[in-house]
């Protein structure tokens, strides 16, 4: 009983499952993982079809906005809490991109901060226990599920296999019940592919890939548009140097037609490296986690501590890749440029 | 794409919630905070100045102060050896008057003794030249001429060296001897 807060918080929350499970009275047993590259649709609102990724984007602009004006509401010259830690995250992060850029930083500042704060927080938000584990399940004709006796059963070689879910009523195409996702289905012998779909409520944002496609383009256009404000008319040349073709230097001149198309293709390549590179590590994760748990129940915990390290990473890499890259496209080249990639 | 998940609304969803974040971090993160850090940056930079000048100001103050302690040390040493050179002074000169006092009265006791040792043997003188005179007046059985033969005496006396003029210790010795 050293700590009250932390048992009145355990109380509260045995309280608040027991009153979810009288109100909702919700199945503790599995239905199928649900392993799906694209988001699932939760539900639509007018014509807008909202995934569990959208969801968890909205509380994570929530809580970055609350931070960002809860820690900034009252500036003290003395830092004191939420302040500190918010001057401590933002002084870290000038001292990695003052490292990367040099003094160029201020301009790399504002967007790369802004990914490596939305990266983190979301990544962080979709390891939520519960996030991915908790929603409702979909039975549909595209996942194999009907309703016979007031139960959802599979339909398995023939037969209607009841899950024993609870069903709380009636739907034409959706039956949906609150459930728990904790019991392998696998181990009754059905295919997975033949079962009715867990939906969660909250997914990481990241493993939808509509999130690091949009950061990525938004890293990459930033980049040409830093280029351009830096050098002018002339940062195409990078992609487009004809000027040695024209001259009549044929063999050096298509050299350097190949290398713009060589640099056009690497520009291309980033955002599909930006966007597959934070949208695989995050999908791997939730993926490694829900494998983990169905083969033995303690398993995730080590994958969980990798999980929040690659969220870390993940973001990190993001933000300093792209200071990197506007670095190199804000630098003078005489017509060569070396780029690292991953 | 349709596999991937990537759709327009979806992707315009995510842009927004990113955007959103960036301005709102704009807005009432970095600005803010980039200004705080510059102005405490200042802040510190003139707290350490203004240390070092009052450093400094101790410094020098510090000197002044064991300065002014010296010298005032070394006034208060002239002090106390001026001080100890008139007790020494005083003292010499007290000694002295005393020694002086000593030797004055130690001459006028010797004066007086003299006088009355003078007195003495002239009392003595006069005592012996009048038993002398008696004895001879009884050894003869006659007068005598009074005042010849008192002259006579005083001549032998006076001869033999033993007057009133001669040393005391001279006289004492002879009259000892």
């Amino acid at each position: 009983m050293r700590n009250p807060k932390l048992w009145i918080a355990i109380i509260a929350l045995v309280v608040v499952g027991a009153a979810i499970k009288l109100l909702f009275n919700f199945s503790v047993d599995a239905v199928r993982a649900s392993v799906a590259i694209a988001p699932e649709i939760l539900f639509n609102v007018a014509g807008f079809d909202v995934t569990p990724t959208i969801i968890t984007l909205v509380i994570v602009v929530v809580i970055i906005i609350l931070l960002a004006v809860l820690s900034t509401r009252n500036m003290q010259v003395v830092p004191s809490g939420l302040q500190n830690v918010m001057e401590t995250a933002i002084e870290q992060m000038i001292n990695l991109f003052e490292g990367i850029a040099g003094p160029k930083w201020r301009d790399f500042f504002t967007i790369a901060a802004s990914i490596f704060i939305l990266v983190i927080v979301s990544n962080f938000v979709g390891l939520i226990p519960g996030a991915g584990s908790i929603g409702v399940i979909k039975v549909g004709e595209e996942t194999h599920t009907r309703v016979e006796n007031g139960q959802i059963c599979f339909e398995h070689d023939g037969k209607c296999d009841p899950s024993g879910i609870f069903v709380l009523g009636d739907a034409p195409e959706f039956i949906e019940t609150t459930s728990l996702f904790v019991k392998n289905e696998i181990a009754r012998g059905a295919h997975p592919e033949e079962h009715a779909a867990l939906v969660p409520f909250l997914r990481a944002p990241s493993s939808d890939i509509n999130l690091p496609l949009a950061l990525a383009l938004v890293s990459v256009i930033m980049t040409q548009v830093y280029g351009m404000r830096a050098q002018g008319l002339k940062y195409w040349t990078r992609f487009f140097s004809f000027g040695r073709l024209l001259k009549g230097d044929i063999a050096f001149g298509l050299i350097d037609v190949f290398v713009g198309i060589v640099e056009l293709i690497s520009e291309l390549g980033k955002i599909i490296a930006f966007t597959f590179r934070l949208f695989g590590n995050i999908f791997a994760g939730e993926v490694i986690l829900l494998i983990m748990a169905f083969l033995f129940f303690i398993l995730p915990i080590p994958f969980y501590g990798l999980e929040f390290f690659v969220a870390f990473i993940q973001a990190f890499v993001f933000a300093v890749l792209t200071v990197a890259f506007m670095r190199l496209a804000t630098a003078e080249h005489g017509g060569e440029s070396h780029e690292a990639h991953h | 794409m349709e596999k991937l998940g990537i759709n327009l609304p979806w992707f315009l969803a995510q842009l927004a919630g990113f955007l959103i974040v960036l301005f709102i971090l704009r807005q009432f993160a970095y600005r803010p905070i980039l200004n705080m850090l510059e102005t405490r940056k200042k802040k510190i930079q003139e707290a350490l100045e203004n240390a070092d000048r009052v450093r400094a100001e101790a410094a020098t103050q510090q000197q002044e102060f064991e300065r002014k302690l010296d010298e005032a040390r070394r006034e208060a040493q002239a002090v106390a050896a001026s001080a100890q050179q008139a007790a020494e002074k005083e003292r010499q000169r007290i000694i002295a008057e005393a020694q002086e006092d000593a030797e004055k009265i130690r001459v006028a006791a010797r004066g007086e003794l003299d006088y009355e040792r003078k007195q003495m043997v002239s009392e003595l003188r006069q005592q012996v030249i009048d038993l002398s005179l008696l004895g001879a007046q009884r050894v003869i059985g006659g007068n005598l001429d009074e005042r010849k033969s008192r002259q006579l005496v005083e001549n032998f006396l006076n001869e033999a060296d033993f007057g009133g003029t001669t040393e005391p210790g001279s006289v004492a010795n002879r009259a000892g001897a």
